[in-house]
């Protein structure tokens, strides 16, 4: 698989970056030695915007070993005090819980309706296919506020507000756009031959499918149920509606403490949480490059 | 060759103990596969699941909003406008609705100017590192909009490292609580989603029409400006959307950077339904925004289709 | 190997075969059958319908009208697990999870046999195609010759009653390409396993094939031996796809028991052998078109001829091909090509120079005209 994947993200590698050697020739000004101004200048320009990018993430980790509690940069010391506060707190320790709790269930019913529905629009010829390709869409497409509301007023009519099963209901629904897309990503640069050698060779549907089709959309799958878990961990403006006592998801108190004020332990949950996310990315990106996953190669 | 009938029944593939029956289950697909309902089959689930808990929901709760709030918390079936004429009339709703609508627009339009580049540079940079580059800017929007919020807030404040920095050149500017404070924030929430549709349809321009251009042309900004640009249109227009209709909800931000000086909708809609528990105003707020939001995105269409039909005349 | 059989029974045998799809019939309404042991090519122009047939009868496509038999087996309607074909694919879709190994012995998996038997069986299967060692290889550590004998030793081992190969040297270089040709043909030779081949390339069909189906538009003109089907193509889109024909159009005049007169369109006149033609073709008063081959022409200054019947004309092109000359010389309303063989001493005729054209009595062939 890797080299296969390899191969892919050649090809975008293969595209040179013209518009930055166009600059290059054009700039009469010169330049220092073998480096031209116009390379310089874009150079400072993708710097700044990604320093933009990831500015408030840095510095949120920063300031989480800063002992001073007041946001003094640059940081004046080095401490683990606040990473101890938020463990000694049950209160902090719960809500991980409950989020790593309903963003796992939210992964299953969302990857496993997801997968199906993507299987059905890379696969099946039907009427309504190219609309139910766009649709898939449609969480994405409204302010989150908006669902978080609807959610809760229609889930509380069952009694699925502030437990588990309500949050991942209702988070669910947030992560079939991230996980449709990614498996999708991965049935384009399917190769359908490969499941035709197959029965060619003997093999029915379902094993065709188990031994040939499956393996080749793992990748894609296992992307998606990433995406899915840490977009649903991550997410504020569904759960705050939907929480209830004793279920307070992280970011729902993190929102919450923020009311009484920020505090490094603050820092620290949210340097926490960045250190789960990329984890996850990292995993993604070690066995099949999660830009290549995304389908963004 | 052997071509008997004995080899045709060893061609069966050998059963597998499935616990559904593989035969069953073969005989169900082998039925079913051709039809044109099979699509709807596999997806049926997602399809029902989307009905309940998307639309649904998004139904009841427009029904919600002609609702009558009862001040217990509950609310009386009824048929009534009074939840939208107290959001039109009110100052202090509609000025909140106004500054959103005016920061989404900035917003927007900041974020892609930002984001332009990036994508450019990953897609067509030959740097090795760049595909890395695509994790970089994938990672904080996995991280959520409520440590970034949180990040800004700390970098914003009168004495946070923002201020810290101008000191050395004896300038001070408290971003926090200002429209540009906002703009900063919640522009780099969008970046990544603005970045990422970029590219996918970056990656789908032509190099060699580019590369042809280039070579014919020799200004690469002219080749820019009247091959690529024109063709990366749709990206621009769809990131737009995205990115307009995302801020129109700005929530966390909006709470941590924002209020109370700079009010934005969101947060007022989760003190009513939240905190007031008056849920047919929470409703009807919610519609006035999706409604605002779509025709805005209908009104922008509209403008981008002359724009791009000019483009390609 | 060869005991010739008296009587090659037919493997897979095609009738009324059509395929549609939509607004377009890929394949229509044709009959076909392939013997035992035979190398047939299915040669074509792009988009007339060859791998739809081949999807056919390896049961990817459902035929929309007609009947498929393999081994006198009605298999129209069977899935594609349960017919006795391989199948060789353009991409060659080999299994990219799977070692090499794993992906030869797939079939015999399917077929639940020993495991004693699929490891013996993919190692002989393997030493086959000259792979033996690169077992444990991955698909994507193999260059594109070796994936193609991967596809191969993975089709051949399941020992089909029919192997079905889709230009399966289209994505490989000129120099390998050569290679594989004769790599196909040993194994074909080896193991007596009949082949149905689809192909655009000409020269492909011409070398390889024991017959060759000319498809034109869902349509199938000719079937025969390379050497029928260039010698006697049965009609003008063979006579022109095969090889670089020329095509004189006239009228017959001035008919007589063993030759007969052509009025040619450009005014000449041209007396052929009553062979050249059916004998329904010849009748007086008939518009017939002829087809030549550039080598049936010889080439001379103006006024120079040597054989029954000449055309003037102009050299318009003059390109030097090694061994040979090709000259495209304008006739009056066409333009012919012709070869000759470039001797060390042999004359050259420059761009603009007169030249006439001669040839034999039976040098054209001859087929009704009227639909160019
Ligand atoms: N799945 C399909 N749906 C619709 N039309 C199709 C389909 N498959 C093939 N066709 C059409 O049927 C015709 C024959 O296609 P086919 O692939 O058999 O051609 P071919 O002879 O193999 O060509 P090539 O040499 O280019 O591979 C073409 O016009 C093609 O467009
Ligand atoms: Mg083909």
């Amino acid at each position: 698989m890797s080299t296969d994947t390899d191969s892919e993200s050649g090809v975008g590698r293969s595209r040179s970056f013209r518009f930055a050697r166009g600059l290059d020739s054009v700039d009469l000004s010169g330049g220092v030695g073998s480096v031209s101004v116009g390379r310089v200048l874009y150079a400072v320009l993708l710097t700044a915007a990604f320093t933009y990018l990831l500015l408030p993430v840095i510095f949120a980790v920063l300031i989480s070993f800063n002992p001073s509690d007041l946001y003094a940069f640059p940081p004046d010391g080095f401490t683990l005090q606040w990473y101890q506060a938020v463990f000694e707190r049950s209160a902090w320790v719960s809500s991980f819980l409950v989020s790593f709790q309903y963003s796992i269930i939210a992964t299953i019913i969302g990857v496993g309706l997801s997968s199906m529905a993507a299987y059905a629009i890379g696969r099946f010829d039907f009427r309504f296919r190219s609309l139910l390709d766009a649709a898939t869409f449609l969480p994405l497409m409204i302010p989150q506020i908006i669902l978080g509301l609807a959610l809760l007023l229609f889930l509380q009519h069952f009694g699925l507000v502030g437990n588990l099963l309500g949050l991942s209901l209702a988070l669910a629904v947030y992560t079939t756009p991230y996980a449709t897309r990614s498996i999708l990503a991965t049935m384009h640069n399917f190769d359908r031959s490969i499941e035709e050698a197959a029965m060619n060779l003997g093999a029915d549907e379902i094993q065709t499918f188990l031994r040939v089709t499956f393996p080749a959309l793992l990748p894609g799958l296992l992307t998606a149920s990433i995406f899915s878990f840490v977009v649903s961990y991550s997410n504020l403006q569904i759960a705050v509606f939907l929480q209830g006592a004793g279920m307070t998801p992280i970011p729902v108190r993190i929102f919450a403490q923020m009311q009484f004020g920020a505090s490094p332990v603050i820092a620290a949950v949210a340097t926490i949480n960045i250190f789960i996310v990329l984890l996850a990315i990292v995993v993604v990106e070690r066995f099949f490059g999660a830009a290549e996953a995304l389908g963004y190669s | 060759m052997s071509s008997d009938t004995s080899s045709r029944s060893r061609l069966r593939p050998v059963v597998q103990s499935l616990p559904f029956g593989h035969e069953r289950l073969q005989a169900f697909i082998e039925r079913h596969k051709e039809e044109s309902y099979a699509g709807y089959i596999l997806a049926g689930p997602y399809l029902l699941y989307m009905l309940l808990l998307f639309f649904i929901p998004l139904g009841y709760i427009f029904l919600v909003s002609f609702y009558r709030n009862v001040p217990t918390g509950t609310m009386e079936a009824a048929f009534t406008l009074e939840n939208y004429v107290k959001f039109l009339t009110s100052d202090l709703y509609m000025g909140a609705l106004y500054t959103t609508v005016e920061l989404s627009v900035v917003s927007t339009v900041f974020t892609i100017l930002v984001s332009y580049p990036i994508a450019y540079f990953i897609v067509f940079s030959d740097w090795r590192y760049s595909q890395a580059l695509t994790l970089l800017v994938i990672a904080p929007m996995l991280v959520g909009n409520v440590v970034r919020a949180f990040g800004w807030f700390a970098l914003m404040g009168s004495g946070g490292a923002i201020n810290t920095v101008l000191g050395l050149f004896g300038v001070q500017y408290t971003l926090l609580n200002t429209k540009p404070g906002m703009i900063i924030a919640i522009s780099s929430v969008l970046m990544p989603f603005a970045v990422l549709i970029l590219m996918s349809v970056l990656y789908t321009l032509d190099a060699e029409l580019i590369e042809a251009a280039y070579n014919l042309g020799g200004n690469p900004i002219q080749t820019f400006v009247y091959v690529t640009l024109p063709l990366s249109l749709p990206g621009v227009i769809g990131a737009t959307i995205i990115s307009f209709v995302l801020t129109m909800g700005t929530f966390a931000t909006a709470v941590f950077i924002g209020m109370p000086q700079v009010p934005m909708i969101a947060p007022f809609i989760y003190d009513v339904a939240s905190t007031d528990l008056n849920w047919p105003l929470g409703a009807a707020m919610s519609f006035v925004l999706l409604a605002v939001s779509l025709a805005l995105v209908y009104v922008y269409t509209l403008v981008a289709d002359v724009g791009t039909q000019e483009v390609s005349a | 190997m060869s005991i010739q059989k008296q009587q090659p029974e037919t493997v897979v045998e095609l009738s009324n075969l059509t395929k549609r799809f939509r607004d377009v019939t890929a394949v229509d309404d044709i009959d076909l059958s392939i013997r035992s042991g035979e190398f047939l090519t299915l040669l074509g122009p792009s988009g007339c319908g060859k791998t739809t047939t081949l999807r056919m009868v390896a049961g990817f496509e459902k035929p929309s009208d007609g009947v498929i038999r393999i081994d006198g087996e009605g298999v129209t309607n069977t899935a594609p697990y349960d017919r006795d074909t391989g199948m060789v694919f353009q991409q060659y879709a080999l299994f990219p999870h799977m070692t090499v190994a794993d992906n030869v012995a797939f079939g015999l998996e399917m077929q639940g046999r020993p495991r004693d038997e699929i490891d013996e069986r993919t190692r002989d299967a393997l030493e086959m195609v000259r792979l033996s060692g690169l077992g444990d290889r991955y698909p994507s550590e193999l260059s594109g010759g070796q994936q193609q004998r991967v596809a191969l030793a993975r089709a051949l081992i399941i020992e089909p009653s029919v192997l079905l190969l889709d230009e399966p040297l289209s994505n490989l270089d000129k120099k390998l390409r050569q290679e594989m040709r004769l790599e196909i043909l040993r194994l074909h030779r080896e193991l007596d396993v009949t082949m149905i081949y689809v192909t655009h390339n000409q020269d492909e069909a011409l070398t390889m094939s024991d017959r060759m189906a000319v498809m034109n538009d869902g349509n199938i003109h000719q079937v025969g031996t390379p050497e029928e089907v260039y010698r006697h193509p049965a009609d003008e889109f063979v006579a022109d796809f095969i090889g670089n024909a020329n095509l004189l159009g006239g009228q017959v005049t001035n008919v007589s028991a063993d030759s007969y007169t052509v009025d040619l369109d450009n005014g000449a006149s041209a007396q052929l052998a009553a062979s050249t033609a059916d004998s329904a073709t010849v009748s007086e008063g008939r518009d017939v078109v002829l087809l030549f081959r550039p080598e049936r022409f010889r080439i001379g200054a103006r006024g120079e001829t040597s054989g029954d019947n000449h055309l003037d004309g102009d050299v318009v092109e003059a390109t030097f091909l090694g061994s040979h000359m090709e000259y495209l010389v304008d006739v009056g309303d066409e333009i012919v090509h012709v070869f000759k063989q470039t001797l060390v001493d042999g004359e050259r005729f420059e761009q603009g120079e007169a030249v006439t054209l001669s040839f034999g009595r039976d040098a054209p062939f001859v087929i009704p005209g009227g639909s160019t």
